[in-house]
């Protein structure tokens, strides 16, 4: 175990750099820059003076190797918009809020997805079956932009019993505060709710026309044992592997949920970071999450391995 | 003999987007009890359908309907699913052609084979554990314990395949189905799991349903063999009826096409054209199109079955008493003669 772990801290850290890398030269072959649009109408003099101070004057290769060498040391160094801010500083204050949406919307939507993709696969061709490939369908053609803003208007506005907008603070940042998380989890919860019960409904029809289902009929074994013992195990197996791409992105907040609930998460800054071109808060937010993938790959495998006797990733 | 099956009349049809196949058009099938019946035939001509159909293992897309159907004395022929259900592994139960797939990757072998127990009854777990083992021992494998505890992937093809039959039989059935055991094996593998099949056959009286597309399998264990083609029995009779006599043009192209001692490599047949498009149900008799024998009425009506001898039937119009003289190739001729000789023995005898 502990050969594996560091075998994936390496990679890790490779990884990291690579898309560090990437992420910069992108970046840099993007026209335009952080402070083009602020230094437009400045005299030519004054203009050079503020990219000296930010160091954006220095060739690429240059800006390249010191923001490189200072990511090693674990600084990503001060916003370029507003050079009071640095990027710990933002995720310190920002993705809490974010993070525990995410989190609130998948706890709620997986589990309840996952419900709805047995049902739509046990009883394939009724009604039951029916109103959830119906209503999946639903969720997943109308955006959450839009199902957010029908939340607020009615039980928001029009029935008043949760708040329009806003987000728990200071004490309640992680645990209390309900009233104002409900209508943002539902919003982003639908979304993970239509998606899981579509896929592990295609996961599990695939496996009820299995041949080991049919040695199981053939054994006497009743529909609702065969369904707990043979189809779930095998059916989640490819829901795993979409699981670590959810979480990923889940925690590090979406933008149309904060906008329109106006929380207080990363999602729209980092949205915002990208386009004023804030090179050190895209940088951060970029390795962060691939780093945050990256783990959550490494707990996929190790749940492969708990699900799939057949899967021996690694024989040291 | 009594009867361990009773298939009469059974039609299934499946509801396709494509529209309704014909699956299977009126079969009638017995099993004597004790004896080992082989349905032979190409692929889709309903051989597994109808077994799956009496044990009512079609999907809801299936549209049963029979005179009658009844196994070990149980009529089945209305049954709902969950009578279905308690027959299967009790009554009858089934392998299966590849048993890679049909054993459960996730599972270990030792609890998949104990299901076929505590499906029905309570059972203790060390009673349970017990029955395993023995279940293990008793298809010849080494050492219960430890391929209880293996899962599928971790067995061979053969270890496999055993598995799948002490699955089959540790709930002790009367009937046991075996869809193609054989198929996925190599030689000497089939050999194996014929001769195990053969011995727990004898020594639980148990009846046999050996489902195959390979005549030479079926030469050495079955005392009856069925011919479909179509979703219907064209023949039936006793092994040496169907193997020395054989009366159908179809069987006569399946034999042709094995290679025995009484063909020559150069005659090895192949049987010309392609199975029918069960989507329509053929006019006349549905073996015309690639008959190399066929006469006028075969395009026009469908031919009725006609008795040879009280254990051999034979859906044709060769031997309808009005039918002009014939010859059947030369191969099928030699077999005749060779029925005509053992015949003549036993009547000496």
């Amino acid at each position: 175990m502990f050969k594996i772990i560091l075998r994936r801290l390496v990679e890790l850290a490779v990884s990291l750099f690579l898309i560090a890398s990437a992420t910069f030269f992108l970046l840099a072959a993007v026209p335009g820059d952080a402070l083009s649009a602020q230094t437009d109408r400045l005299p030519a003099a004054t203009r050079r003076q503020v990219y000296a101070n930010t160091g954006l004057d220095k060739p690429v290769l240059e800006r390249y190797g010191l923001t490189m060498v200072k990511m090693l040391h674990g600084d990503f160094g001060t916003s370029i918009v507003d050079p009071s801010e640095t990027i710990s500083r933002v995720l310190a204050e920002k993705l809490p809020p974010s993070a525990r949406l995410g989190l609130q919307e998948m706890l709620i939507g997986i589990p309840l997805g996952l419900l709805l993709g047995v049902l739509a696969a046990v009883f394939k061709n009724t009604w039951i079956d029916r109103l959830i490939t119906v209503a999946v369908l639903l969720l997943m053609s109308v955006p959450s932009l839009i199902i957010a803003l029908l939340l607020q208007s009615y039980f928001g506005g029009r029935l008043g019993w949760f708040p329009i907008i806003g987000w728990p603070e200071g004490d309640q940042l992680w645990w209390g505060g309900w009233s104002f998380t409900v209508l943002p989890t539902i919003a982003g919860g639908l979304g993970y709710i239509a998606a899981y019960a579509r896929l592990l409904k295609n996961s599990m029809l695939d496996v009820l026309s299995a041949d080991y289902v049919l040695t199981a009929r053939a054994k006497g074994l009743s529909e609702p044992a065969i369904v707990l013992h043979h189809v779930i195990r095998n059916a989640a197996i490819p829901i795993i592997t979409s699981l670590p791409v959810t979480v990923a992105f889940g925690i590090t907040g979406s933008v149309f949920v904060e906008s329109i609930f106006v929380i207080p998460g990363v999602g729209q800054y980092f949205v915002q970071a990208l386009t004023n071109r804030d090179v050190p808060i895209v940088m951060g937010e970029t390795v962060l999450l691939a780093a945050l993938y990256i783990v959550t790959l490494f707990v996929t495998d190790l749940l492969y391995m708990a699900v799939d006797p057949r899967i021996k990733l690694y024989q040291d | 003999m009594s009867d361990i099956i009773e298939i009469r009349n059974l039609h299934v049809q499946f509801q396709e987007d494509a529209g309704v196949l014909h699956a299977v058009n009126g079969v009638d099938l017995t099993v004597h009890q004790g004896e080992t019946l082989a349905i032979v035939g190409e692929s889709g001509s309903g051989k597994s359908v109808t077994t799956h159909a009496l044990l009512g293992l079609l999907g809801k897309d299936a549209n049963v309907s029979a005179d009658a159907m009844r196994l070990a004395g149980v009529d089945l022929t209305h049954a709902t699913p969950r009578e279905f259900a308690a027959v299967r592994g009790s009554l009858a139960a089934l392998i299966f052609q590849d048993p890679l797939s049909a054993l459960n990757p996730t599972m270990r072998i030792g609890r998949q084979i104990g299901e076929a127990l505590t499906a029905r009854h309570r059972v203790g777990r060390a009673a349970l554990r017990e029955a395993v083992l023995a279940a293990i021992a008793d298809v010849e494998l080494p050492d219960p314990a430890m391929i209880a505890s293996k899962y599928p992937h971790e067995l061979s093809g053969g270890q496999r395949q055993r598995v799948m039959i002490a699955q089959a039989l540790i709930a002790d059935p009367r009937v046991l189905i075996a869809d193609e055991p054989t198929t996925a094996l190599d030689v000497t593998l089939q050999a194996q799991v014929l001769a195990l099949i053969q011995a727990q056959k004898a020594r639980r009286d148990l009846s046999v349903v050996f489902i195959t597309h390979d005549l030479g399998v079926v030469a050495n264990i079955a005392d009856r063999v069925a011919i479909m083609y179509a979703g219907q029995v064209v023949e039936v009779g006793t092994a040496t009826e169907i193997f020395y006599h054989p009366q159908h043009p179809y069987t006569w192209g399946l034999l042709d096409a094995v290679p025995d001692d009484t063909t020559d490599q150069a005659e090895l047949f192949t049987l010309p054209g392609t199975p029918p498009d069960m989507h329509q149900l053929a006019v006349g008799d549905p073996f015309a199109p690639r008959n190399p024998q066929a006469l006028a009425i075969d395009f026009q009506q469908a031919p009725p079955v006609f008795a040879v001898t009280p254990t051999h039937r034979v859906r044709s119009w060769l031997l309808d008493p009005r039918t002009p003289a014939y010859q059947p190739p030369a191969s099928i001729r030699r077999r005749w003669a060779r029925y005509a000789a053992l015949m003549k023995e036993a009547r000496h005898a």
